[in-house]
């Protein structure tokens, strides 16, 4: 025990080091300048359990979608066992951002996914495969995914594809019913690699998917709620 | 590394389990980038890569900061090592030797009844391990300290086996003490003390060489077992001073990964000596948690109707004379939103010009990206080009020119950061037009602070740390862009630096070596209180001229003059300053010394993450030299550098260390809290503060306030511009 004591007092210049670098900041009057306090604030309130996730208010209805009047999306990331509701913010050439209420966005091109916002590691951009293609269920397609690294440094992964068509039991989304049709796109990198879903309804359209966001993040599954 | 394999195995193309195993490979790679990823070797009790006593062949992985404390036998080590390059590593070690003098006459004793020391070590590796040959590495252990630690190896280890590694190597110094195979190059002098701090040349590789050696067998991913024969002979410690007794050549040890980052042993030494090792990991380059950023995500791009909406795209807007403040109110909104202020404003029918506060990102680009989408969204459809300037202290730091349709364009393109770099425009920021218009609430401005201060005094010889803790007022009144008044009051509440004062006498004048009488100070005690007019008289040039009470120790005036173009890796600048020592009590009064001081600096970006910089001029004590400072920077903020002063003091005069010298680590709190926020931590560790090649310490120094805005820094965040 006293050797282990020694070893704490001789390291203790290092933890005072430590600890003056993050001792709390106080208060002011000055923007920008407390995100330290909120953060520790926040620790501390998921300690306590304060800060849970938003517990979903009541289960989400077909009432309530079409009540809403504009189009919605679920995103689950089972990674992290959360789900948001999006809806559509901005529109550039094909792309539509979609946003959740704590200003989190996903961008997806013709339903496919090709960055993220607000996630930690995001998906910055990329390249990918158009939906024609992925639905066209069959093929070879290559993505490239841009990401930061630990230094803000843009890091690319190259990833080769490839689709395969597979039937597939209907699904249920929101009370609603589809035949659909699975295509997979199997992809492999020259570090990782992973197979995005996509479940496709009689007329064409993705009406769900789960599809690849990163290391960190996982997958995401997202389902277009106006179909 | 082997994870991956496994990974890759699964992926048989048509297999029923890919999506399965694609899952399993992803877990795996996410959940083992760590130790093995890493392979940060294990460490010994001197801090550097080692088995138990004796170091090994291999050096860290770039960039690799550790800390190790280690206890055995009275004798306790508290090292922090660095690879500052690929093949390079440097250590600063602090060392306690209880019952230094317990075991001997009063004749010999040195009055010490703990003796504390410091050393650097240094350690090139020579030849990186492959397949078939060891890594090796030469070492200088303690090369410049005092030199009771010195000795010089050159060692190779060898994985021979998966987790199982062989050392072996040939010691000088302490490392050629037991079992030596005779003195190829002579005999090694005795130790020309001094006043330490120089390095040991004439004694290296010295005297008699002894072989040392060991094996590491990693049997579990967090168990490790080491067992060594170490050339190690306490001779001082053990042999003169019994303050353990040296039985056997013999080590063993166990050692356990807590974490991907802290790992934990303990051994049996010498066949007489339990002792105990923490071992800290990290690495600047990697978050820790491997989270990225939380932050909330930017408005997207709003982008502008067809040209053919003819309402839309009218000019006739420009016209409107309340069109303009109408515009920079809402940019003001915008920004506020996203922790930025808006500044002036300057608007015609085609072009923006927007200078704004950066309060929050500490990637500078960021900052420039959430202008950017905030101008799509504020801005009428007829303005297409947007000149976005980041301010600081009132002065525009650079301009960051962006065509609106490049920016609409590239929002979704793969790689959009470096699309939209390769189109914008960076150069050094105009001065403001005379039609800008001032944000509402810019000038003048009172902000103010209440918080903890905490002050440490590391390594002093006689305890190993120092502090106070107290409570600190800040107020700041920008009275009109570029003219601060500022102040900062504290108050001590607990206090270990109030001690006897001890006054050697001295040659020198007694610019820092008073610190203690200013820590002896009672009642709240004026840290600063200045006036500051920076301004930018020139395309390229800063200027910042400061009067009051300009750090603890000195008021006066402070003038500076900067040359730094913001696309240029080279900065040049002259601080002149005339002032004179503070009264003890840090209130309003001053001593009778005075000096005129200041340097002549240049500061040069030398690619790869490296800087250097060197300032020549006259210190704190009428001694005139140059201070020689080499950092290694990351893009994210983290700073680890090192410095030397060398002035016309002789080391005699200078007193134990021959001559000033540091080390100093700066930590972006972004980093550790992955949130964003511009707040720095940083330390400058000193063996020790004499009087010789001191510098005034004054707020606001202009290369470090405009830097983070040029073009160095602000692309190798770039990649933060669409966050």
């Amino acid at each position: 025990m006293g050797k282990v004591l020694a070893v704490i007092r001789m390291f203790r210049p290092f933890v005072a080091f430590l600890a003056s670098a993050f001792v709390l900041s106080g208060c002011g009057n000055q923007p920008g300048g407390d995100a330290l306090t909120q953060a520790l604030t926040g620790m501390a309130g998921e300690l306590v359990g304060r800060r849970g996730e938003a517990e979903p208010a009541q289960p989400l209805t077909r009432a309530m979608i079409e009540a809403s009047g504009q189009p919605m999306m679920l995103a689950i990331a089972p990674s992290r066992g959360t789900q948001a509701l999006l809806v559509p913010v901005a529109r550039n050439r094909g792309v539509d951002v979609w946003a959740t209420g704590d200003s989190a966005t996903l961008s997806l091109r013709d339903g496919i996914f090709i960055a993220s916002r607000g996630l930690g590691n995001d998906l910055m951009s990329a390249a990918a495969p158009s939906g024609a293609q992925i639905t066209a269920g069959a093929g070879n397609t290559s993505r490239s995914y841009f990401t930061l690294d630990g230094e803000d440094r843009t890091q690319r992964a190259d990833f080769a594809c490839t689709l395969s068509r597979h039937a597939a039991a209907p699904i249920e989304i929101v009370e609603r019913q589809f035949e659909v049709h699975e295509v997979k796109e199997t992809c492999i990198g020259a570090e990782n690699g992973f197979v995005n879903r996509y479940w496709i309804d009689r007329r064409g359209r993705i009406v769900q998917s789960l599809q690849w966001v990163g290391t960190d993040v996982g997958f995401l599954q997202l389902a277009d709620l106006s179909n | 590394m082997a994870q991956r394999d496994h990974g890759r195995g699964r992926r048989r193309p048509g297999s029923r389990n890919m999506l399965a195993g694609a899952v399993a490979a992803v877990a795996l790679a996410a959940g083992t980038a760590g130790a093995q990823d890493r392979a940060v070797p294990t460490l010994n009790f001197q801090g550097v890569p080692g088995l138990i006593d004796m170091p090994s062949g291999q050096g860290l992985p770039d960039a690799e900061l550790t800390a190790v404390a280690s206890y055995f036998g009275g004798i306790g080590r508290t090292t922090g090592s660095f690879q500052f390059s690929p093949r390079l590593t440097v250590s600063f070690r602090y060392l306690s030797v209880r019952d230094w003098d317990t075991n001997l006459p009063p004749a010999q004793q040195d009055g010490f009844d703990t003796y504390y020391d410091r050393s650097f070590d240094l350690r090139v590796l020579l030849l990186r391990e492959t397949d078939r040959l060891p890594a090796v590495t030469l070492g200088f252990q303690d090369f410049i300290g005092t030199g009771l630690l010195s000795g010089e190896y050159i060692v190779a280890t060898k994985e021979i086996m998966p987790g199982l590694r062989v050392t072996g190597g040939l010691g000088w110094g302490r490392l050629g003490a037991r079992g030596a195979l005779g003195s190829p190059f002579g005999e090694r002098p005795d130790i020309e003390f001094g006043e330490g701090g120089k390095p040991t040349f004439n004694q290296m590789f010295r005297g008699p060489v002894a072989p040392f050696g060991g094996v590491e067998w990693q049997a579990t991913d967090r168990l490790g077992l080491k067992v060594e024969y170490s050339s190690e002979g306490y001779d001082e410690e053990a042999g003169r001073r019994g303050v353990f007794e040296h039985k056997s050549r013999f080590n063993f040890g166990a050692e356990y990964q807590v974490t991907e980052n802290v790992r934990l042993g303990g051994y049996y030494l010498y066949g007489s000596e339990f002792g105990a090792s923490l071992q800290v990991a990290l690495n600047p380059r990697r978050r820790p948690g491997g989270m990225g950023i939380q932050d909330t995500g930017p408005i997207p791009v709003r982008v502008r109707p067809p040209a053919s909406d003819q309402q839309a795209w009218s000019r006739s807007w420009a016209a409107d004379p309340g069109a303009a403040a109408f515009l920079r109110d809402t940019v003001a909104q915008y920004m506020e939103i996203d922790g930025m202020r808006l500044e002036a404003l300057s608007l015609s029918a085609d072009r923006v010009q927007v200078r704004y506060r950066n309060i929050r990102y500490d990637a500078t680009a960021q900052s420039v990206g959430r202008v950017a989408r905030i101008l799509t969204h504020t801005m009428p459809a007829s303005v297409e080009l947007f000149e976005i300037i980041p301010v600081e202290e009132g002065q525009g730091l650079s301009a960051v020119t962006l065509r609106r349709s490049d920016i609409e364009a590239l929002e979704h393109a793969p790689d959009a950061a470096e699309a939209i770099r390769a189109r914008r425009g960076f150069g050094d920021a105009a001065p403001m037009s005379a039609d800008a218009l001032w944000a509402e609430d810019a000038y003048p401005r009172f902000a103010w602070s209440l918080g903890p201060a905490v002050r440490l005094s590391f390594f002093d010889p006689e305890e190993p740390i120092r502090g106070a803790l107290g409570v600190r007022v800040r107020g700041r009144y920008d009275i009109a862009p570029g003219l601060v008044l500022s102040g900062s009051i504290t108050q001590d509440i607990y206090s270990t630096l109030k001690t006897a004062e001890e006054r050697e006498p001295g040659a020198l004048p007694r610019v820092r070596s008073d610190a203690r009488r200013y820590d002896n100070a009672d009642g709240p005690v004026i840290d600063t209180l200045t006036f500051a007019w920076y301004a930018k008289p020139a395309n390229d040039i800063y200027s910042r001229v400061t009067v009051g009470y300009l750090e603890r120790m000195f008021g006066g005036i402070s003038g500076e003059v900067l040359w730094k173009p913001a696309d240029s890796r080279l900065g040049l600048g002259v601080e002149v300053n005339y002032v004179q020592q503070r009264a003890f009590d840090q209130r309003l009064g001053f001593q009778d010394y005075d000096v005129v001081t200041g340097h002549v600096s240049a500061y040069y970006d030398i690619g790869g993450g490296y800087h250097a910089q060197l300032d020549v001029g006259r210190y704190l004590a009428e001694d005139w030299g140059a201070t020689v400072t080499l950092a290694r920077e990351f893009a994210n903020g983290w700073r680890v550098g090192a410095f030397a002063t060398f002035t016309d003091v002789p080391s005699e005069v200078f007193g134990e260390g021959s001559f000033d010298k540091g080390i100093q680590v700066t930590i972006p709190v972004t980093w550790v809290i992955g949130a964003p926020t511009r707040d720095m931590r940083s330390t400058t560790l000193r063996p020790l503060t004499r009087d010789g090649g001191a510098r005034l310490s004054v707020d606001g120094r202009l290369y470090e306030t405009v830097r983070d805005y040029h073009q160095g820094e602000m692309d190798g965040q770039w990649g933060r511009f669409w966050r």
